[in-house]
């Protein structure tokens, strides 16, 4: 089984290196291309032409597994001491930011677009914690529709994918510093995945506060959906399901993240080892950035329902500017 | 056994357990585990 399921993987993963490959080559040759966002635009380019073969699937699918390594290792570059000075502020905006939010997506939906309950609850937490993974956990407390995840993972796949390419470059005509890049981004954006790669897009200290920032707000993901647990509990459903719901959907790379956060932090760790932990982690992004391009289907984008889209873009925009005043007068 | 059919010593793989469990094991554990083990060689190997 397992040498088996090593040929399956291995067609898709030298994809991934090939198309890694030569977005760095690309990168280096060009000058103002950043790799990152080359790989992204790869993998979409392929998948949207010509489809993603067969035969490659399942490697490229373990590019969301390489991102999640990716991110556990940044921990390694991840001043605690930093992180202890500007904690308290960035967990306040956070917290903040996510209420707001939750309660804004859940009105504009309910009263302005009339869309059903559910669908609010889910479009809320899709766009106000972790994008998928909060709509999914959500959907399970909740005892929602498929076709109403399906709508908000197309909507929120939608936005991860424009996001991806607009605030890169509004960060650069912004001229934003790297800490209020990726702060702002944390704050803003949805799904991990995308708001990393638009860190690193704008320089490596955007990426190292982008990814410590959306953790923070992806942390929050047990409390909003008890939250909606309990607010949905009489809709049927026994708590310890939808509890454990949470616990599967809840992201578990947090707790490696934080290990080798104190690990590093803890001196443990040579200069040389930590130089060497960043490249891998580096090379890691690009894989699984190639995989994450992928995943941007344009024809499905054209089948999400416009009134979500409308939903979603009203909160982006709000969230956005407002977190980008804010994070451009505290940092 | 299986099937009847009794299976040879040189048709036990001894990984397959331990990649049943891997391929059962949460995503996010996956990648805990896969970046721990990294830390450890490079912090080990690299001085």
């Amino acid at each position: 089984m397992a040498r088996q399921s090593l040929r399956t993987l291995a067609p898709g993963l030298a994809l991934l290196a090939l198309f890694a490959l030569l977005a760095h080559t690309l990168a280096d040759v060009i000058p103002g291309l950043n790799a990152l966002i080359v790989a992204v635009a790869l993998g979409a380019l392929v998948a949207n032409v010509v489809g993603t073969p067969d035969w490659a699937a399942p490697g490229i699918a373990v590019g969301a597994l390489l991102l999640e390594v990716g991110i556990v290792l940044l921990g390694a570059s991840v001043s605690l001491a930093e992180v202890q000075a500007s904690g308290p502020l960035v967990i306040l905006l956070v917290v903040l930011t996510v209420a707001a939010g939750v309660v804004a997506v859940e009105l504009l939906a309910r009263r302005v677009f009339g869309l059903s309950d559910k669908m609010a609850s889910l479009l809320a937490a899709g766009s106000s914690i972790c994008g998928v993974s909060a709509a999914a956990a959500v959907a399970g407390t909740i005892d929602a529709d498929g076709d109403q995840l399906t709508h908000v993972v197309a909507t929120v796949l939608l936005f991860d994918a424009v996001t991806l390419l607009l605030f890169p470059l509004a960060g650069d005509a912004l001229a934003l510093s790297g800490k209020q890049f990726g702060v702002w981004a944390g704050l803003s954006m949805f799904s991990t995945g995308p708001v990393a790669a638009a860190g690193f897009a704008h320089s490596p200290v955007a990426g190292r506060w982008a990814t410590v920032t959306k953790l923070t707000r992806n942390s929050l993901l047990g409390v909003v959906a008890v939250g909606y647990a309990a607010r949905y509990a009489s809709d049927g459903g026994t708590s310890n399901a939808k509890l454990r719901q949470v616990w599967t959907e809840f992201p578990k790379f947090l707790v490696g993240f934080l290990v080798v956060a104190v690990v590093a932090n803890a001196g443990l760790l040579s200069s040389a080892a930590l130089a060497s932990i960043d490249t891998v982690a580096d090379w890691l992004f690009t894989l699984a950035f190639v995989g994450l391009g992928f995943d941007i289907r344009l024809s499905e984008m054209r089948d999400t329902g416009l009134t979500p889209v409308l939903v979603v873009l009203v909160h982006l925009v709000a969230v956005s500017a407002l977190t980008l005043a804010v994070v451009t007068t505290l940092f | 056994m299986e099937d009847g059919v009794p299976r040879a010593c040189r048709d036990i793989e001894p990984v397959e357990p331990v990649a049943s469990h891997w391929v059962a094991l949460d995503r996010g554990w996956q990648a805990t585990i896969l970046a721990v083990t990294l830390v450890a060689v490079l912090g080990l190997w690299v001085v």
